[in-house]
């Protein structure tokens, strides 16, 4: 709208809305546009980081190649709420709308309040930007009825019910829309996608029953788990074949783990929901901020990319101390926050902590076949890499042995991940009944709750004694005993915990009971 | 105070390292004074053994070590036969071999798990019936054999390759004092108080494993291994050597089957050793285990160490079944799991 002092126009000003990432939730931000006489300039304010400050560049390339005129003005941009960091290139479309309204180039047809954003190329034609799902999420909570985002976003926004979604491709396109020069449809939801690279089945692996039983336990309470054994023991095929037998994702969940793939740029071309656990294995020389996620403009690291899934570390004591040290509040919270200067920000992170390491540096101790080279020196400092806190929050301990070729032959063909998960289905059903506050399950009990839920006979109680003391438990690994006996009960939807269900549990401990590090003996 | 002179005289011998000359002098009934004069040193060299002698001395006494001169008749009478005997030797613990027969158990220090169980099997045996384990403190098979005596309540003594009062290597700690708690054993060498364990000790220490007792037995030996060079010694010293068989496609069997070849006995129970002391092995106590039906088929199973999925699949229990009754088994003491998934029967 022209401004006039004395009936001589000065100046135009015009406001578009836009979106920015704060972690992963959306924020709104206001692109003002003022055009007014003067020498030429182009300035952007409103703490923009250098891919703002470069989208002039783009945003005159733009215009001029989608043959309007770029007003050979005075052009301020303001980006408010001016506190925020602005980041990243998705501010082009905005600002050049805000350009082409200012100086007239666009009078809206529309009579509600819409937003934009979207990445200009040179030749006016428009790319995908991270974290649609998150604006989407945020215009339907303000209110902001209609979106625009660049075409390829246009599935991935329109998940969210209540908001209109427009997918755009050029310049030119928008601009026509927005005078009402054309029509378009507004964009279909997506279809589901995939992001695991592989997810396999647990009936294709043959044997080791003991170690699937232990994962089906995990995963019906939310257990995180440790695997020890030698390399080529299938370790690896295990922990990837859990996501299958989790119970799927809700509709919540899908979404948050979308938001989060979106936000971190991980979404496959096309975009849409994710619909299967994630599975991250990230390698042992990670970094910290990697791992957690962060640096000075957060991002998600492995561990909320793996929230709602699996988070596998192999070869555990290789990874550097202050990266696994960084796992206990999570694990301990499901979410980890990061505080900057501007603010703290929220990334949910809660995962099932899969580890697995060798049982000794060269993998062979207990190998039927090849000698172990490793003095016991060595495999003392092994394990001793490993803190304390964190073995503390796992809650099973299983050895994986590398099998001999004539046992896998021998058996059996596995039961479908399929059947194994309606199992834990019902279970985990079980538990949240127990709870009765929604689905809390058995591995993130408190103490307190351990004392209620896990309530024993004394017949019970006395075996529980007896056994402490033949295999030496610790008080704390009592804890996590109990944990585990009542998920099992849970599995056969006992109320009570019963002797078989301890009998079993003990099973899956193995660290607490340290036979193999004393090697010889 | 006479006394006191003559063992320096001998700390002074032994230091000399002329075990050879020494054995010779003495045997023909030279004293302490004719044979020093006798093997030619020069003064100031003398002086300054002398010297050494002296604080040795003094430290043994300190740290509450026996010294046993070749003179002594507590020395052992097998070792003084040897062609090059050690002058003295510094004892910490009981003098056992005064008490008891003792046969030497060497093999590699990384064993196999096949290895391992032989090393218990056949000790177990021998000290149930009343034969003592001379080994040398080294870990692999030399570990398990020592722990295995202690365990079973039998002898043994640990032949060192360092200096007495060095713990080494370190994760025995725990082993040598136990030898030394248990009023059962003792640890021995010829190398003088406070000595690091340089490499050439190891290959010479082997000679008084081999020389402490009639046969040695090897277990586990690659070709190139330490035990091989035991069992060369017991061969030179006219003693005799047994060997456990193995895998031929075992690198830690090669050495004990060469020596088979070359005609040691082969050893494939404790019993075997036996005869050859005359002893009359006892009679296997048979005390079957109070078990449950479920529980038998288990026992039954575990005729050898197995791997738990093996048993898993010959039993055909479910897996959470399965495992309720292994932790029943375990509670009453009847098996004991090893690294690597496997179960055993607890012997004895």
């Amino acid at each position: 709208m022209p401004f006039s002092w004395k009936g001589i126009p000065i100046g135009m000003l015009a406001k578009v809305l836009s979106a920015t990432l704060l972690g992963i939730e959306g924020a709104l931000v206001d692109v003002e546009v003022d055009i007014s006489n003067g020498l030429p300039s182009f300035t952007i304010v409103g703490l923009p980081d250098q891919a703002v400050q470069e989208s002039r560049e783009r945003i005159r390339s733009a215009i001029k190649n989608s043959e309007f005129n770029f007003p050979v003005k005075r052009i301020t941009v303001n980006l408010a709420p001016a506190d925020i960091k602005k980041e990243g290139p998705a501010f082009d479309l905005p600002i050049a709308i805000g350009i082409l309204m200012a100086s007239e180039c666009i009078v809206s047809q529309l009579d509600s309040s819409f937003l934009i954003v979207g990445e200009l190329s040179l030749d006016g034609s428009i790319r995908p930007v991270n974290g649609i799902i998150s604006m989407a999420i945020m215009s339907r909570e303000l209110g902001i009825p209609i979106m625009f985002v660049p075409y390829e976003n246009s599935s991935e926004a329109a998940l969210i019910p209540g908001v209109k979604v427009y997918g755009i491709r050029h310049l030119t396109e928008i601009v026509q829309f927005l005078n009402g020069n054309i029509s378009l449809s507004p964009a279909g939801p997506a279809k589901s996608i995939r992001i695991n690279e592989v997810s396999g089945d647990f009936s294709e692996i043959k044997g080791q029953e003991s170690a699937k039983r232990a994962l089906e336990i995990a995963a019906c309470g939310f257990h995180n788990i440790i695997m020890v054994g030698p390399p080529g023991s299938g370790k690896t095929m295990l922990a990837q074949r859990l996501p299958t037998i989790l119970p799927p994702l809700t509709e919540e969940e899908a979404l948050e783990v979308t938001k989060i793939y979106s936000s971190a740029g991980l979404l496959p071309k096309g975009g849409g929901i994710i619909e299967e656990r994630p599975f991250r294995s990230p390698h042992h020389s990670i970094s910290l901020a990697g791992m957690v996620g962060g640096t000075s403009n957060p991002r998600p690291g492995e561990i909320s990319l793996a929230h709602n899934g699996v988070l596998f570390l192999d070869e555990f004591p290789e990874f550097r101390r202050d990266v696994l040290e960084a796992l206990r509040q999570p694990m301990e919270d499901g979410t980890l926050v990061i505080s900057r200067a501007h603010g703290s920000i929220r990334f949910p992170a809660r995962f099932m902590l899969v580890a697995s390491m060798n049982p000794c540096p060269c993998g062979y101790l207990g190998d039927t076949k090849k000698p172990c080279t490793c003095s016991p020196y060595q495999i003392e400092r092994y394990f001793s890499k490993i803190s304390g806190p964190i073995l503390d929050r796992i809650d099973i301990q299983i050895e994986v042995p590398r099998l001999e070729t004539d046992t896998l032959i021998k058996s059996n063909l596995g039961e479908t991940s399929e059947s194994i998960r309606m199992r834990i289905k019902k279970a985990r059903e079980f538990q949240s009944y127990r709870f009765k506050d929604g689905f809390r399950a058995n591995g993130l009990m408190e103490p307190r709750e351990i004392k209620e839920h896990c309530k024993l006979t004394p017949s019970v109680q006395g075996l529980l004694r007896e056994i402490i003391d033949k295999f030496h438990l610790s008080a704390r690994s009592y804890d996590k005993l109990l944990k585990v006996a009542r998920t099992i009960a849970d599995l056969s939807e006992s109320e009570l915990i019963r002797e078989e269900d301890v009998l079993e549990a003990i099973q899956y401990r193995v660290l607490d009971r340290k036979y193999w590090e004393k090697k010889f003996s | 105070m006479g006394e006191e002179v003559f063992i320096i005289d001998w700390i002074q011998l032994n230091l000399t390292g002329r075990y050879r000359a020494i054995k010779e002098l003495f045997s023909r009934g030279l004293s302490t004074e004719e044979i020093i004069s006798f093997l030619g040193l020069e003064k100031e060299k003398l002086l300054a053994l002398r010297k050494r002698a002296e604080q040795e001395y003094k430290r043994s006494l300190d740290l509450g070590i026996d010294l046993i001169p070749i003179s002594s008749d507590e020395y052992p009478i097998l070792l003084k036969n040897i062609s090059d005997p050690p002058a003295l030797l510094y004892v910490l613990g009981e003098k056992v071999w005064l008490k008891d027969n003792f046969i030497s158990v060497v093999g590699t220090r990384r064993p196999t798990r096949y290895g391992i169980n032989a090393t218990r099997i056949i000790v177990s045996r021998l000290v149930e019936n009343g034969i003592g384990i001379v080994s040398g403190f080294a870990y692999g098979i030399d570990t398990v054999a020592h722990t295995e005596a202690l365990h079973g309540g039998g002898y043994t003594i640990g032949v060192l390759g360092t200096g007495i009062d060095v713990v080494y290597p370190k994760v025995n700690r725990g082993l040598r004092k136990d030898i030394l708690e248990s009023k059962r054993g003792c640890l021995i060498s010829e190398f003088p108080i406070g000595d690091k364990p340089e490499s050439w000790h190891f290959p010479r220490r082997n000679r008084i494993i081999s020389g402490l007792t009639q046969i040695t037995l090897v277990v586990e030996a690659s070709l190139k291994s330490g035990a091989m060079i035991t069992a060369g010694y017991a061969l030179e010293q006219g003693r005799e050597v047994f060997a456990v068989p193995g895998n031929i496609d075992s690198e830690n069997s090669q050495g004990t089957n060469q020596l088979i070849k070359e005609g040691a006995k082969i050893i494939t129970s404790g019993d075997d050793i036996l005869e050859e002391f005359n002893v009359i092995p006892k009679l296997t106590t048979i005390r079957l285990p109070e078990l449950n039906e479920e529980e038998a088929i288990i026992w039954n199973i575990l005729n050898e160490p197995r791997l738990e999925d093996d048993i898993l699949n010959i039993s055909g229990f479910d897996v959470s079944r399965f495992n309720i009754i292994i932790t029943r088994l375990e509670l009453k003491g009847l098996i004991e799991r090893l690294p690597g998934r496997m179960l055993k029967r607890k012997d004895g």
